[in-house]
């Protein structure tokens, strides 16, 4: 199997792991009635360790997952995953020199935006995210969770990446 | 720190593979928003084929949701742990068993005879999962799908009255708005007099409001019943008088000469499990 087939498979495999942990647990995880979105927490961590391409492909799977779970229109959280994820790849390249907390404050703010863009394109398609009166909250339990959170994804896409669990890049 | 390599060709395909992408997106979002049926389709598919894998993700993590139920829901455990010590005592574990089974049999029995709905045919579903978003999203899915005869636009109801209807099926699954969606208007009859208005939800499990074609001079009081249906052309068959719940509050409204009525649900949305979905669709 070549490098590039490895890479497919184990990010992949990732997204449907980070699938079922979305779906069988964190649904029903939900400080103050918010769930985290390890979706795009994926797709922000693939941004930060591959860069902002493979930020935006593993977003835009990641999102495509998520929609199946939502009765809103097919396609929003691809896109939003996909832009915040290569974001995510973008400012991480102007970081001159990584470490742990710059990943934490990447991952927290790509999942403040990435719920507010949500909310913006869903609210345009109809939905009402953007008036929720609870839009804040959300906003910011998911970057804070996410914003943690990312110390054990990271790890985990690193694998995926192929730069092995104990690698020091952030 | 990734390795570095050649920064202005990669910065050039990153920017094609980011407008590859936001292309298909966008194009994958028109086509769900004018509901081609090629999209819909391939959505319905996934949909029925995650169904399982997301049923057996739950039951695997059952133990750990349960735990975080009980951290989150310590207090009403604790005092839940106090009677179930006290019933220790009288109940054998067969017992309990055969009383959970009951309380099932009973939860079905209950639907079936729901009086209101008469002859109609309808079929019993079970609730298997609410809002998947953490905004809001005011819709529930059921585990039964066209494959029983299930469609778009089937009212669904409990014995308490309206719980809403179906906006999506798949062959296994359907999925339902309920009537608390501040977008779900629904035609109704109030009180003795059979006044007819509009009413819609207001966002929240606890009011309805009424507030179009009941005019001023139409007599009505709190705690008159408002019913959906027994109107031709709604999307609530005609021949059925489905409860949504009890008149609360009257406020009139001089400036569009209507009476404002704000409606108390007699539905328990915080406990919905086993429903019942009427075979019927709107004719338009």
């Amino acid at each position: 199997m070549n490098a590039e087939s490895t890479l497919v498979l184990r990010w992949s495999l990732l997204l449907v792991m980070a699938y079922l942990i979305q779906v069988g647990f964190l649904q029903d995880f939900r400080p103050l009635g918010v769930h985290p979105e390890i979706m795009l927490l994926l797709a922000i961590c693939a941004g930060i360790l591959g860069g902002s391409s493979r930020g935006a492909i593993v977003g835009f799977f990641a999102g495509l997952l998520n929609d199946l779970l939502l009765s809103g229109s097919l396609g929003i959280s691809a896109l939003c995953f996909a832009l915040v994820g290569f974001a995510a790849g973008v400012l991480e390249d102007s970081v001159i020199r990584s470490t742990r907390l710059i990943s934490m404050a990447i991952a927290a703010v790509g999942s403040a935006v990435g719920v507010l863009m949500y909310a913006c394109l869903s609210q345009l398609l109809g939905a009402h995210s953007l008036s929720d009166p609870r839009l804040w909250l959300i906003i910011t339990i998911v970057s804070g969770i996410n914003g943690v959170l990312c110390l054990a994804a990271l790890p985990l896409c690193r694998w995926a990446e192929g730069l092995g669990l104990n690698s020091r890049a952030y | 720190m990734r390795p570095l390599s050649q920064p202005g060709k990669n910065r050039q395909r990153s920017r094609y593979v980011l407008l590859v992408i936001t292309l298909l997106t966008i194009t994958i979002i028109t086509l769900d928003a004018r509901g081609v049926p090629m999209i819909s389709s391939a959505r319905d598919s996934s949909r029925d084929a995650l169904a399982p894998v997301r049923s057996a993700a739950r039951w695997v993590t059952t133990p750990f949701r349960n735990a975080w139920n009980g951290i989150t829901g310590y207090d009403e455990l604790r005092e839940e742990n106090e009677k179930l010590r006290s019933e220790l005592g009288q109940d054998t574990a067969n017992a309990m068993r055969e009383r959970n089974a009951q309380e099932e049999l009973a939860k079905l029995k209950e639907q079936l005879n729901i009086s209101f709905l008469g002859s109609t045919q309808s079929q019993i579903a079970r609730v298997t999962s609410g809002a998947s978003s953490n905004f809001s999203d005011y819709t529930v899915e059921i585990d039964k799908g066209s494959e029983l005869g299930l469609a778009v636009g089937n009212p669904v109801v409990t014995k308490g009255g309206l719980v809403g209807r179906i906006v999506r099926v798949t062959t296994k699954r359907s999925v339902v708005q309920l009537i608390t969606d501040p977008d779900f208007s629904v035609g109704v009859t109030v009180g003795a007099d059979q006044n007819q208005g509009v009413g819609h939800g207001t966002g929240n499990t606890r009011t309805f409001i009424v507030d179009r074609g009941i005019d001023l001079t139409d007599e009505v009081q709190t705690k008159d019943s408002v019913f959906a249906g027994g109107i031709e052309n709604s999307i609530m068959p005609p021949d059925l008088f489905i409860p949504i719940g009890t008149v609360d509050k009257i406020t009139p409204d001089e400036a569009a000469r209507v009476q404002v009525l704000q409606v108390n649900y007699t539905v328990q949305f915080g406990r919905l499990d086993v429903v019942q979905v009427i075979k019927w669709v709107p004719a338009s």
